[in-house]
């Protein structure tokens, strides 16, 4: 038993003797990533093809403002205090970490795609065939899924934190399957499977259900889980390991619910809004018209256009 | 096309018939993961000899003296050197203990008694080990606070064998102090027959305590 400690501890503090300490840190690495995902979005924003139409290059820039959100999220969870917290000491930080993840960072950088990009993006034979299985609806709620249930297994997590390579891939999954799982909803391409409004709210609601499973593994658990997190140091005097996992477990379910039915009110509203404006049987009125008849009824004099 | 169906048909039951075979002899293998029917499967480590129950008095985190062989005779007793300003290893392997505690029956914890020992008496004193333990109480019990001066302290750990802990400077005026992390569980008869290290979690005390309990309870302890 005493071996596993010193591969648990390999993030630790207390395994490079430094004291443990809330003081900040750098991680060079995470700015990295976070300026190539940045820079290599905006290289090809500025560079489109010559065929756009003028609507499109001017939609660049309410892409590029979704886009850059979705990317300042990513680095807020990635780097340090969360990123730090996450990956060696509190489970309730890794599930934090895993909604920004999946439920804001993946769908705002899909937003911020333009078809274009995506299309020179997803070009060539392969890509896009890999593009139209994995971005099915039902292909793409069960990628995710699985990995929902897959990266929350203890012994999977607990052999992955050992590393910080184990703990970059689980990650990496996280973003991966979150961008899978967004696609259907918000495809910058048509033919894709971008779903309808209604589509939509169905597959957000059929969304709900499995994580209600390690949701509750979590929560009601009388025992702490995962050993790399009832192992580390204590964040906070009293703070027990089944209290933070019970408060992952919380966020999973309520946290991660609570994002999803929001989400499903924005496309509601604007299912609702785009029925109002194509309603059929209300012709929109044009000002000759209305002139028409107010002349007709002697209250204007029309005015002969012809001269 | 009626006989190849007739022909597939057979190729599946067949299939079947050979996963639901090996299925059965599969369970027929031998059990890995059977208990030796000589006796309970501890999760501990055996020490090379069962380490007696030595006679110390230190002072509780109320001021009073504490026998501790006296205190804690007939109960199976959970013994841990370690300081509350421990960044790791102390405030895990108590947490494990308690929350190990909080899930058993009364009938187990009411024969458990943890008893911590500082190694750093200099930081902790009564009020400061109280008020950190109180962290670990369990269903209403308390962990016992013990503290006293250096030299008792140290004889306390010779009498176990327990290497002496040594204070580490850590160069930004603090120190710290290292210190064996293991705990040893004395049974009712007085005798330590599991250590328990670093790393040890809540579901492995779950698991030894009760057998503990129950094997001193059969012991006539």
């Amino acid at each position: 038993m005493s071996a596993v400690l010193p591969m648990l501890t390999s993030w630790w503090c207390s395994a490079r003797d430094l004291p443990w300490e809330w003081t900040w840190r750098a991680f060079p690495g995470i700015w990295i990533a976070m300026l190539a995902l940045e820079g290599g979005y905006l290289w090809l924003l500025l560079h489109p093809p010559a065929t756009l139409s003028a609507a499109e290059l001017r939609d660049r820039r309410r892409r590029a403002v979704f886009y850059t959100l979705g990317v300042l999220t990513l680095w807020l969870a990635s780097d340090w205090p969360l990123g730090l917290l996450s990956a060696g000491y509190l489970e309730s930080a890794h599930m934090l970490q895993n909604m920004i993840y999946t439920l804001v960072s993946a769908p705002l950088m899909i937003m911020g795609l333009p078809e274009w990009m995506a299309r020179r993006l997803l070009g060539g034979r392969w890509r896009w065939a890999c593009a139209r299985a994995v971005f099915h609806p039902v292909v793409a709620l069960a990628i995710f899924n699985i990995v929902l249930v897959g990266a929350s297994w203890p012994g999977l997590l607990d052999r992955a934190a050992r590393s910080q390579g184990g703990m970059f891939l689980i990650d990496a999954l996280w973003l991966v399957s979150g961008i899978i799982l967004w696609w259907p909803v918000a495809s910058p391409i048509k033919e894709l499977h971008r779903l309808s409004y209604g589509q939509s709210l169905i597959y957000i609601m059929a969304q709900t259900f499995v994580p209600t499973v390690p949701a509750s593994f979590l929560t009601f658990a009388s025992y702490p889980l995962y050993s790399v997190y009832e192992l580390a140091p204590r964040v906070w005097p009293g703070f027990s390991a089944v209290t933070d996992q019970q408060i992952a477990g919380l966020l999973m379910k309520v946290g991660g619910g609570t994002l999803l039915m929001i989400i499903a009110a924005v496309i509601f509203f604007r299912w609702y809004n785009a029925e109002q404006e194509h309603e059929p049987g209300s012709p929109e009125l044009e000002w000759e018209e209305i002139e028409r008849e107010l002349a007709a009824m002697r209250l204007i004099k029309k005015e002969d256009r012809s001269r | 096309m009626e006989y190849r169906r007739g022909s597939l048909w057979r190729k599946v039951v067949a299939v079947l018939a050979g996963c639901l075979a090996i299925a059965l002899l599969a369970g027929c293998a031998t059990n890995t993961d059977a208990r030796p029917a000589s006796g309970p499967h501890l999760r501990g480590v055996v020490p090379a000899t069962p380490i007696p129950k030595a006679d110390f008095v230190l002072t509780d985190t109320a001021g009073h003296p504490f026998d501790f062989a006296r205190e804690t005779a007939g109960y199976v007793t959970l013994l841990y050197f370690g300081y509350t300003h421990c960044p790791d290893v102390c405030p895990a392997n108590m947490a494990a203990i308690a929350t190990a505690l909080r899930n058993l029956p009364p009938a187990v914890e009411d024969r458990v008694k943890v008893v911590f020992v500082t190694v750093d008496p200099e930081r902790d004193t009564g009020p400061v080990l109280r008020e950190w333990l109180n962290h670990f109480s369990y269903n209403g019990h308390d962990v016992i606070g013990l503290t006293g001066s250096e030299e008792e302290i140290a004889r306390a750990e010779a009498a176990f064998g327990v290497p002496p802990a040594l204070k580490e400077q850590l160069g930004n005026g603090t120190y710290g102090v290292s210190h064996a992390g293991y705990v040893i569980v004395f049974t009712p008869d007085g005798y330590a027959t599991r250590l328990y290290p670093e790393g040890v979690r809540a579901q492995d005390w779950a698991h030894d305590l009760p057998l503990l309990v129950k094997q001193g309870a059969s012991n006539g302890g």
